[in-house]
């Protein structure tokens, strides 16, 4: 079974670029989204294995997104990411996500192994 | 002749001030010979006659008499250049009090000047302030842009990179070609993102000095002992400085210290951030003009601090700072929207414009919560009543991610949970009578909106009789814009037009 995952990012480019890599490693993205409005929503909908959430938005940042879905989607694991160093993203995603992924090192691999743990 | 003997020993205990005699102040010496112990005194600004100063050259209303408390102004030539703010009972003893003010007008003219040149070195500390605020400004904008635009699309690209050579498998040589330039890509956007952290350190905006320290104690380098207690947030000139110096403490450290230890200190006590630096290393450091150590001392010169560095040779090297937390500094946009605050709780809630200092956008969020909740939430309200509450929270310059929140709030908490939070159960009429208001933006209450809002008034603590004497209060008010609809509107309007 793929890995089923929701792509929130604002950022067009990188959420194509993401998707076209991420699908290539047999990753299933479900969904798009351009913000965290409609994250829970579409959690609720689809219910994918990984939400992955750019950590820089505008209106609501990847960390509130994360803290929204937080006891709300079951079994779903919120991943931020960003371009922002990996001690930063690690500090912002305690206790509200999973993890962090640094985005170019966006892969199935590094997903799964945040998920082992 | 028992009075005359009384005002030379005025003039007299005035005249010991010039001397630097035992009173060290002017005010000191009025408060004694007054036997007013919480006398002040203000001063009128050299050359500007408009603005008041304090004997420290802070800017100040010009005093109005309060409960118990008078105002005489002290006059030269006809115009104002003092004043005291005394007892009240005091105005029954206008012949002493003129005689101290006539002893005192020698050294309240040199108080003055001194207040004056107080202000002075105020506003230019201040003015370095804003300076280095404004500079701040801009590279956080060159931050964001490079977050938004290079960084994003070099990591795309690095992305792009590894799924060529994933495709490229059977050719070995594409393959290796293809993996050379991901590494180059890699070192670029490594070095990319130090760029960018010296430009601005985002961490800092986003985790706060705590978590920022704590990222700066894990990176490569010498073990750092941390010691830090500090409060989750702190005025972010205040952080920013901080931050800056203990990077480039440990950067020196790393780099020129031949150090075995350091330790990284951080903590508040009155009102002010303490924070060390300290090795084992070489010592003999100098912050020589143009490094980064003086330029770290101007920042924090120009936010009031103290910088020190103790570096004797073979002996380590301590580098400490003092940091006031009352940043009075303020933006051009800061300071308009703090006027626009002030007038928005006088007008609305005429309270005096100074609350507004002590509120936070996350009281903002919860009051915005509240006001829904009260009402049945988001769910519940129509349109009508969602485009009033947000613009009134607009109107009341909340933050754009509260606004945004408040709007997208999905209901989530209970009003049980949210009354019992700091500083709620005090504003809770308030937020019903909002509330209230929100409810009868779009006309008269529907019996879901009343039976909403009488069960959140229980839930707030609130009577029933307070209740109705709120929705009074808010349809008296409909029938007051009423009136001024019909007086100011209607007579500009095509016949018939009714209230928006």
């Amino acid at each position: 079974m793929p890995l089923r995952v929701v792509l929130i990012d604002d950022d067009r480019r990188f959420r194509a670029t993401a998707r076209r890599a991420l699908e290539a490693e047999g990753v299933e993205v479900v969904a798009e989204l351009a913000s965290g409005k409609q994250a829970l929503a579409t959690v609720q909908r689809c219910y994918p294995d990984v939400v992955l959430v750019d950590v820089r938005m505008p209106w609501i940042d990847g960390v509130e997104v994360a803290r929204r879905l937080q006891g709300k989607v079951g079994t779903t694991v919120v991943i931020l990411m960003s371009t922002l160093g990996l001690d930063h993203g690690r500090l912002l995603a305690e206790g509200v996500a999973a993890g962090y992924i640094p985005k170019d090192e966006l892969s199935l691999a590094v997903i799964t192994e945040l998920l082992a743990r | 002749m028992i009075r005359r003997r009384r005002d030379r020993r005025l003039a007299l205990s005035f005249a010991g001030l010039g001397a630097g005699g035992p009173d060290a102040t002017v005010r000191d010496t009025l408060r004694r010979v007054l036997g007013d112990p919480d006398l002040e005194i203000v001063y009128t600004q050299v050359g500007s006659g408009s603005g008041w100063i304090t004997g420290l050259g802070e800017s100040t209303p010009r005093p109005d008499a309060r409960a118990g408390r008078a105002f005489t102004p002290i006059d030269r030539g006809g115009k104002p250049v003092a004043g005291l703010l005394h007892d009240r009972r005091l105005l029954r003893r206008p012949r002493r009090l003129r005689a101290a003010v006539d002893a005192a007008s020698l050294a309240l003219d040199n108080e003055r000047l001194k207040a004056q040149l107080r202000a002075e070195l105020l506003e230019a500390r201040l003015s370095r302030a804003r300076i280095l605020d404004a500079g701040d400004r801009e590279l956080q904008r060159v931050e964001r842009n490079l977050h938004d635009g290079a960084q994003q699309r070099l990591v795309g690209l690095s992305l792009t990179f590894r799924l060529a050579s994933r495709r490229a498998a059977d050719d070995p040589e594409l393959t290796a070609l293809l993996d050379d330039a991901a590494r180059e890509l890699s070192d670029a956007i490594a070095e990319l993102r130090e760029l960018t952290r010296g430009i601005h350190p985002a961490i800092v905006e986003d985790t706060g000095l705590r978590g920022a320290l704590e990222s700066l104690a894990e990176r490569p380098g010498l073990p750092v002992d941390l010691q830090v207690d500090l409060p989750e947030r702190l005025p972010e000139a205040v952080e920013v400085a901080a931050y800056y110096l203990v990077a480039e403490a440990l950067t020196n450290v790393n780099k020129h210290a031949s150090a075995t230890r350091v330790s990284v200190q951080a903590y508040v006590a009155d009102d002010v951030l303490h924070i060390s630096v300290r090795d084992d290393g070489a010592g003999g450091a100098e912050p020589s003009a143009g490094s980064g150590l003086q330029g770290l001392a101007d920042r924090i010169g120009a936010l009031g601090g103290v910088f020190e560095l103790v570096s004797p040779p073979a002996s380590g090297t301590t580098v400490t700072a003092a940091l006031p937390l009352d940043q009075a500094v303020q933006t051009d946009a800061e300071q308009r929207r703090m006027t626009a605050l002030r007038w928005f709780v006088r007008e609305n809630w005429d309270m005096p414009g100074e609350v507004v200092d002590q509120i936070r956008d996350e009281d903002n969020l919860i009051a915005g919560k509240v006001m829904l909740l009260c009402a049945g939430g988001n769910a519940s309200i129509t349109d009508r009543e969602r485009e009033w509450l947000i613009g009134y929270l607009t109107a009341a310059r909340d933050a754009d991610w509260v606004i945004e929140a408040v709007a997208t709030y999905d209901d989530s908490d209970t009003l049980e949970d949210l009354i019992q939070l700091p500083g709620i159960p005090e504003t809770r009429r308030g937020m019903l009578y909002d509330s209230i208001r929100m409810c009868f933006s779009d006309g008269p209450f529907t019996p879901g909106e009343l039976s909403h809002l009488e069960r959140s008034a229980a839930v707030l603590g609130v009577t029933s009789d307070e209740l109705d004497e709120l929705r009074a209060i808010v349809e008296a008010d409909a029938a007051l814009r009423r009136r001024r609809f019909t007086t100011i509107v209607t007579p500009v309007l095509p016949h018939g037009t009714t209230p928006a």
